[in-house]
This record gives structure tokens, sequence and C-alpha cells, in this order.
């Protein structure tokens, strides 16, 4: 019995010179979320809306939209990782039958502002990378941007999937500014 | 190990004067012979066993006045005087059962006594003919239908043991000896352990006993391989399944043999392939839900009379598609999903498996060995190995990153020894017990993620002492105290400025467990059974560092690396009747807990750029968790039984003063069986009508759900069973329908219950034949 308990700390020892677990930083796990940002450019404006350390942590920060009523702006929707420098949207259009940007008008402005998608993937189907926001009357609402990626259900360009990549909701100011 | 008992040795020849013999027979208490019984003479260290008839002869013996000890284990050992001054003696011994302990399979003769006194805290086993029935199925599914016992499913190809609506890291698997180390903290992270591997499972529900180390405050599930063979021959079994549901296909060959040269050499061989497609709803096919599982255990072993050697080895390998329709982005999908009732696609059948999916692969490799140093002292040594490799694959790789479909989102290596040292002593008169040692080791590495569990290493040393004192046949008193403590090191990815950085994270924990408890048979078919126990746990890894979205679920855990141990009191009452009609056992229970560590929600959802999620803090809160379990059965004739089961639970945190979540329902079953004789050249032929009914889940804590609880349902199944002539063995054959009526259901506890409908109808057949030198 003594001999063999003299054989546990030997033991110990033994299983102690396995590897070290401690993570290397250069080659450590990755990130899962990896859009952090998103740009939204209505008429020559640029608008933010930044997660800069992805989700949780930091809370997000964004800009508000403000806009000159009654007027037609041309626009592009565009997403970045930030962390990484790198400019996400050219695979969101490489894959644009799997993925659909919708837009949703909300509070006061919605009815009086219009947003419509200008471009199109090979099925004909809308991508809204690009679009047109007409402003109308003067007041304030939301404007949430929803990119839908689409891998168990197809894309039938109206339905949104259960595969939100991105949701995220701007202020909209209409008036003179 | 078990059938230590051997002829043992004689040594330490002191008298030369030997010239007598004493002869004899050993009894139990109703009169049936006891082969294998130990008979000793410890001065002269002189002893033998019983044969098959329960009969024994000493010869050679002194002249003299010897003092005998007759001992097998199960019964209390017997010390009588015998005279062999004047010549040859007789000695007849009748033995009286004592309490049986779990760590020493013994079929005793009596099985009323036996299972009146099997444990003096609830206990559900599953012996191999019952296993053999649910061949085919996952390790969970095996453990179905237990009282008390229920299922924590993720879809149709995930299911965790619940105890008492405890599981993952509040509940320790030990198989074949082995603590199982996988990553069990994660709901849909299924036991790594071959369905086809056991030949015994027992269910030990609540605080359960000293000797399982740190982890076991929920209940401990003891899955035991078929024992090495012990004589010389070959032998083995087949048995294939085949399910129509989701065209599961299930197939475990085993192969034993024991050495004639060689007496004491066995070894086994056992392997199981199971592959499934997508299962389906009375209603739609679910998605991607097929999967692939392999495994093969081997064993080879070495016993004589003091010592015995056995060296284990087995592989597991799993493939198995997670539910497409799961795969959500953020609340607002979750919500569509709810709202749109079922999965917005029906796939149809295929055996297909596409991301997401999870790859796991177990092995273990582990030695064993005892030695008995006297007849009344039992050393054990055990060290094992365990690599557990977990990969989970995402539908689709996050835009901007390495898109390759073949790396994995989520990539952990566990790797876990362990080293146990334990002594069994007496017994002595009235009391025997054991002490014991243990090490633990282990080490993880993530290789995708620091999200969710972050690169560690931990140490957990134990020491315990357990005795038991059998005060009368019928009274016995058990008591085990143990200390544990653990030392980690993590490296979780901390939020600094805008980015993730590692950073150490040094935890020690040391804390005691302990049991009481008293077994009393109060009367010939009666017994009762109290247990009083207090276990800890340290917080999981997941507890301490979770940061980010749970798929499946859409919501944002948050660990807290300043969480405490958890740390409960249970006390148990169980009640035994086991009459020649009717037997049952009652258990009720309080699991009294301080510091259970819980998911809490957070009013506001967390604002994030992939949309809102609702928010979830690990938490401690003082619970409460009381419930009854009850299973019963009445023999109304000699060949139809009627069968009853059912568990009640109610679970707090008295903290917030709300139901605990994710509790399972109340739920009570019946069955009515018949067993005949022969019936058209079948043996042994049996039908069996199943029926369970599972309540609604009223008790939930107020807007912490996205829906209501499901509605109660009800379950009906039917199962025929038999032995038909096959060559010179019998085959046995057995055709089950399970959900018969092909009920649309939801349980509660499964966790696509947002999503989808739980599975239909499926027919199964299942043969087994056994082989060679039986």
């Amino acid at each position: 019995m003594k001999k063999l308990l003299y054989l546990l700390p030997v033991a110990m020892l033994v299983l102690a010179g396995c590897d070290s677990e401690e993570p290397d930083a250069d080659d450590g796990p990755g990130e899962q979320e990896l859009i952090t940002q998103v740009r939204l450019s209505v008429g020559g404006q640029t608008f933010t809306w930044t997660d800069a350390d992805g989700p949780g942590g930091g809370e997000p920060v964004f800009d508000t939209i403000r806009l000159a009523p009654n007027t037609a702006f041309p626009a592009t929707v565009e997403f970045f990782n930030t962390i990484d420098d790198e400019d996400v949207t050219e695979e969101i259009r490489e894959e644009d039958e799997e993925h659909q940007v919708f837009f949703t008008i909300g509070g006061d402005i919605a009815g009086s502002t219009k947003i419509t998608v200008t471009d199109a993937d090979e099925n004909g189907l809308p991508i809204g990378l690009s679009f047109e926001m007409e402003t109308g009357r003067a007041t304030n609402g939301t404007l949430t941007v929803t990119l839908s990626h689409y891998d168990d259900a197809p894309k039938d360009g109206v339905t949104r999937s259960d595969e939100t990549d991105i949701e995220v909701t701007y202020p909209v100011e209409v008036g003179v500014f | 190990m078990i059938r230590a008992l051997g002829l043992l040795v004689l040594a330490g020849w002191a008298s030369a004067a030997t010239a007598q013999s004493l002869s004899g027979l050993v009894e139990d208490e109703t009169r049936r012979p006891v082969p294998g019984a130990t008979v000793l003479v410890p001065r002269l260290d002189v002893g033998t066993i019983t044969n098959a008839q329960g009969r024994f002869t000493l010869s050679d013996l002194p002249a003299d006045t010897l003092t005998v000890r007759v001992s097998f284990l199960g019964f209390e050992p017997v010390w009588r005087q015998v005279d062999l001054r004047t010549g040859d003696a007789q000695l007849n011994v009748v033995l009286t059962p004592v309490l049986t302990k779990l760590d020493e399979v013994v079929v005793t003769e009596d099985a009323t006594v036996r299972d009146l006194t099997i444990a003096n805290q609830p206990l559900a086993v599953l012996d191999a003919r019952e296993l053999d029935l649910e061949r085919g199925g996952s390790f969970g599914e095996l453990l179905d239908g237990l009282a008390g016992v229920t299922l924590l499913t993720t879809g149709p190809t995930v299911a965790k043991p619940v105890i008492r609506g405890l599981h993952s890291d509040r509940v320790r698997i030990i198989n074949a000896g082995v603590p199982q180390e996988g990553q069990q903290w994660g709901g849909e992270h299924a036991p790594e352990i071959d369905p086809f591997s056991p030949n015994r499972i027992e269910v030990l529900k609540g605080a359960a006993g000293v000797e399982y180390g740190v982890g076991a405050i929920g209940g401990v599930i003891r899955v035991e391989p078929r024992p090495l063979r012990s004589t010389p021959g070959l032998a083995g079994a087949a048995h294939v399944s085949g399910h129509s549901n989701n065209w599961l296909g299930a197939g475990g060959l085993l192969l034993e043999g024991g050495s004639g040269q060689l007496p004491g050499l066995g070894w086994r061989v056992q392997g199981s392939t199971r592959v499934g497609g997508n299962a389906r709803t009375p209603d739609y096919a679910l998605s991607n839900t097929g999967f692939r599982e392999s495994s093969l255990n081997t064993a080879v072993g070495f016993q004589r009379d003091r010592f015995g050697v056995e060296v284990l080895g087995s592989h597991f390998a799993t493939t198995l598609g997670v539910f497409r329709g799961a795969h959500i982005g953020n609340l607002t999908d979750l919500q569509r999903a709810i709202d749109r009732g079922r999965p917005s696609t029906n796939p149809g059948f295929t055996f297909g498996i596409d991301p997401p999916k999870q790859d796991v692969a177990h092995t273990t490799l582990s030695a064993r060995g005892f030695y008995r140093l006297k007849p009344s002292y039992r050393l054990e040594a055990q060290y094992s190995y365990q690599r557990n490799d977990r990969k989970e694959f995402d539908a689709h790789r996050p835009l901007g990153s390495n898109r390759d479909p073949n790396k994995p989102a989520f990539d952990l290596l566990l790797q876990t020894h362990t080293l146990d040292l334990k002594l069994q002593r007496g017994p002595f008169g009235r009391r025997f017990g054991t002490v014991g040692l243990s090490l633990m080791r282990q080490g993880n590495v993530n290789g995708a993620t620091g999200i969710l569990i972050p690169n560690f290493w931990a140490y957990t040393f134990g020491a315990f002492a357990r005795e038991s004192f059998v005060a009368t046949d019928r009274l016995s008193f058990d008591v085990g105290l143990r200390l544990d403590g653990r030392v980690q090191r993590a490296w979780p990815k901390v939020r600094v400025l805008g980015r993730r950085e590692f950073e150490s994270d040094d935890r020690t924990y040391f804390s005691p467990t302990g049991v009481a408890g008293f077994l009393y048979r109060f009367a010939d078919a009666w017994s009762v059974g109290v247990n009083l126990g207090s276990a800890w746990r340290p917080p999981g890894v997941n507890e301490l560092y979770s940061d980010g979205v749970h798929h499946g679920t859409a919501q944002y855990e948050l660990g807290d690396a300043s969480l405490g141990p958890e740390r409960n009191a249970s006390l148990e009452l169980t009640l035994r009747h086991v009459g020649p009609r009717l037997r049952f056992e009652a258990a009720s229970y309080v699991n009294r807990f301080w510091g259970y560590i819980v998911l809490f929600p957070s009013p506001e959802p967390i604002l994030t750029i992939r949309g809102a999620f609702p928010f979830f803090r690990y938490q401690q809160s003082d619970a409460r968790l009381a419930g009854l379990d009850l299973t019963g059965e009445l023999s109304l004739t000699e060949s139809v039984t009627l069968g009853l089961k059912g568990s009640l639970l109610r679970a707090d945190d008295l903290d917030a003063d709300e139901p605990l979540f994710m509790m399972p329902a109340n739920r009570i079953g019946g069955h009515i069986d018949w067993t005949g004789r022969s019936l058209l050249g079948v043996r042994e032929p049996t039908l069996s009508v199943q029926l369970e009914h599972v309540g609604q889940q009223t008790r939930v804590p107020e807007g912490v759900d996205y829906t209501d609880p499901p509605a109660a349902y009800t379950l009906l199944g039917l199962e025929t069973s038999g032995f038909v002539p096959f060559g010179p063995v019998s085959m046995r054959v057995s055709f089950e329908v399970t959900n018969l009526l092909d009920a649309r259901y939801r349980d509660f506890l499964s966790r696509y219950r947002y999503y989808a409908d739980d599975p239909g109808r499926s027919f199964i057949i299942r043969l087994s034949l056994p082989f060679g030198d039986q």
C-alpha cells in the first residue's frame, strides 16, 4: 500500500508534463462576428452604424440619417470588418443569390418615405446593395436594414430568412437642416 | 474482479498434527445453497470456497479448537468455533444478507432481500435483459422511462439524461469505472458512450455517495460493461435493429473468450455502428437530422484469487446533423419561426448530413487492477486517459472570415487523466468500508473560438472514506466523507479596448462532501432508507467565461468570472416493498441549493449589429428542488403484470421567488405486460402496451421564455418479443411501435420546441443472437 502511495506524486509529475494549454496569441482562436460596421451612403452623405467589438462588450454607436424632404436620393449600403479593415460587401455581391438586404421604414416617416431596390441577382431577384430612397414630408422615424442569408430555405425576393446576418436600425430625421 | 473469491492459498502452515477435516454446507435464509462462499480459518490462513451445492471440505487441519469465518459478498460474515480435538467435524452455516453496496455487483440468491436492501437512496437499475429491449437508440434513450429520469433533447440525435431536473455538469457518468469527461457542460452535447456497450446501468438519484468526486451533485449514472469471461471458450452475440421513422439501422457485435491454457485470462471485443437519416414528425421531415455513429470497445484481463488486472480501450465517433430550422440569426428570426409554427422547409428524407453539424470523437484507455492484501483488505488502482475531440460546424462561415466549409466554428480538445486508489476493508465483525484517493488532470485546447470555452488546465485532488455498519440483519448505517480541491488556470478572451485578448485567470476551490444514511427493513417485505447528503461543484468554465450568442436559441450568454462553488444538501426518503404480487419503490426528496448557478434573464435585450438578442447572465441564487418518484408493479396473474410510474418535481429559485426554468414537467405512465411460456414455437412470448402522459410545465418564471410551454401530451407504445429457435441457439426477436398514434407533440425539454414537433411514429425491429460457448 505504501509503495503505491509513493507512486502518486510520480504520476502527478507525469501528468503535469502534458502540453501547456496556454493559447498562442497569433494562432489563437478566431472571431465569429466579423461584420462590425454598416455604411449607408445616401445622396453623397455617409451614415455609419458601428459595433466595434462585435456583439456584446461595448455598446454600438450609430449616426442619425438627416435628409431633405420630398427628394429622391441614390443610395448604397456597405458592410465592413473594421477590426481587420476588410470590405465584406464584395463577398455578398459574389453570393448575391444567397443574400438580400431588406429595408423597413418605421415611425412617422412610414408612408411618406419610400425605398426602391435598384439592383438584381442573376435570377432577377432584388439584392438591395443599391437602392433609391425617396423622402416625403418633414418628420422623424427609423430605417431598419436587415441582411438575410438564404441557406436552408431558398431566396424568393420577398420572404426574409431565419438566418439574419445583420440587423441595424437608424434614426431618421427628414427636414431642412 | 467480482469472482475474485477463489481457493485461498495455503500459507502460514503452523501445526504438524494435521489429520482432521471439517466439512459442511453453507445456505442462505431461504435454505438455498450459497456457492462460492469463503470458508476461512484465519489463525492458520487456510481456506476454501463452497462448491455449486454450497458444500465445502477442509482437510489436514490440526486437532484443535478453531475459529472459522464464513463469508460471501452481500451476506453478513459468520464466525463459528469448531472442535476438532476428537476427530472430524461438521459445520452448517446459514448466511443472512447485508446491505448490498454499489461497488460490489452481487447476485444474492434471495432476490427479495436484495431488492429491499439495494441502497439507502433511490436507485434505478437496467439489466442486460432490459437493455437488450432498447438497443439501437442512443445512450440517453436507454435511460428514458426510468422514474425521475427525463431527457434533454436537441432534436432526434442528441439526448442527455436529466435526473430530477439536473443534468450536464450536475450529473456524473461513470463508464466502466472511468468518470466520463467530455464537454458535458453543454446541453446539446450528448454523452459519448456506445449504447451497445452497457451490460448494466445504475442510476443513483440525488447527492450520490463520496466515491464519485466533484460534480455528483444531482446523481450518478454508472455504466458497466459485461464482466470478462472467466471460463474457457469463445462466445459472442450479435444485435441488429431497424427503425422506420428515420431509417435508423444499428448493429452490434460482441466477441468474448476465456483461455483454457491460462485460467483467469479473458478478453472481449465489441463493436457497433448506428446510421440514421432525417427524422420525421407526423407532418414534415426535420432537415439535416441524420447521424452516423460507430464505436469499438476492447478489454483484456487476467485474474487470480488474490489479484487481477484489466486493460480497456474504447473509441466512439459520431457525426450528427443539427436541425437546419433551428439555425437562426437573432430574436426577430426566432419570433418569426415561432409564429410560423413549423419549419420553413420540408426536405423529405435523406441520410445526408450537411453543416451545421457536430463531429465528436472520444477515446478512453484505462487500466485497473486489484490486489487482495489479506482476506479482509482489497486494494484497487485505476488509471485512465480520455481524449475528447469535439468539432462543431456552422451552416455557413461568417462573412469576411476564412470560409472553408471544412473549418469548424468550434473546435475543442479535452484531455483527461485520472488516477484512483481504493482500499476496501472488512468486513470486520459488523463493519466494512472503503478509503480512497483520486487525482484528475484536465487540459482543454480551443482551436477555433475564444468566446464559448477558453483553454484551461485543472487539477482535482480528492480523498474519501466510507464506512458501513450492519447493526442487525435488518438495520444498517452508512456514512462517508470526502475532501476535494481543484486548482484551475484558464485563458479566457477578455475585452480590452474594443478588442479581445487572452488573459490568464486562476481559480482554487476546496470543499467537503458528506453523506450519512440508514436502511431499515422494518418488515419482511418492507424497507425504508433515509439518506442525507451534501455535495458541491465548482462553477464550470462556460459559467465563468461565456460571452457570446448561443446558437439555436438566439440568446446572448454572459459568464461571470466571480462565481463561487455551488453547494447542496439533500434529504431522501425511500420506501420499498417487495411482496409476492406487489412491488414498488417510492422516493421523496428535497434538494436545497446554495449558490445554484443559473442563467438569469436581463430585462433588456442586448443590441448588436446582428440585431437584438435576449440577454442572459450566469448568476447564483438559492434554490430548492423537491419531488416524488414512484415505480411499481402488480402481478394480476402469473402472466399479466401491471406497471405504474410517475415523477413529480417542484423546482424554485428561492431568491427570485419564482420557479426555476427548464425543469421537466410532471409525468405519469403505465404499462400492461403479458408473458407466456410458449406460443407457436416462440419461447417466452411477451406483449406490452405502454402509455405515458406528460403534463404541461406550468411552473415557469415570468417573462423568460419566448412562447408558452408546450401542451401536455400522451404517447402510446406497443412491444412484443420472444425467443425463436435458430439452429442450436435461440434468437430474440422484438417488434416495437413508438408513438403508435403518431401524436403531434413538443416536449418542454426539447431544445427545438420553438421550431418543430418531436418525431412521430416509428416501427422498430430488433434481433439478438447469442452464439458460441454460452
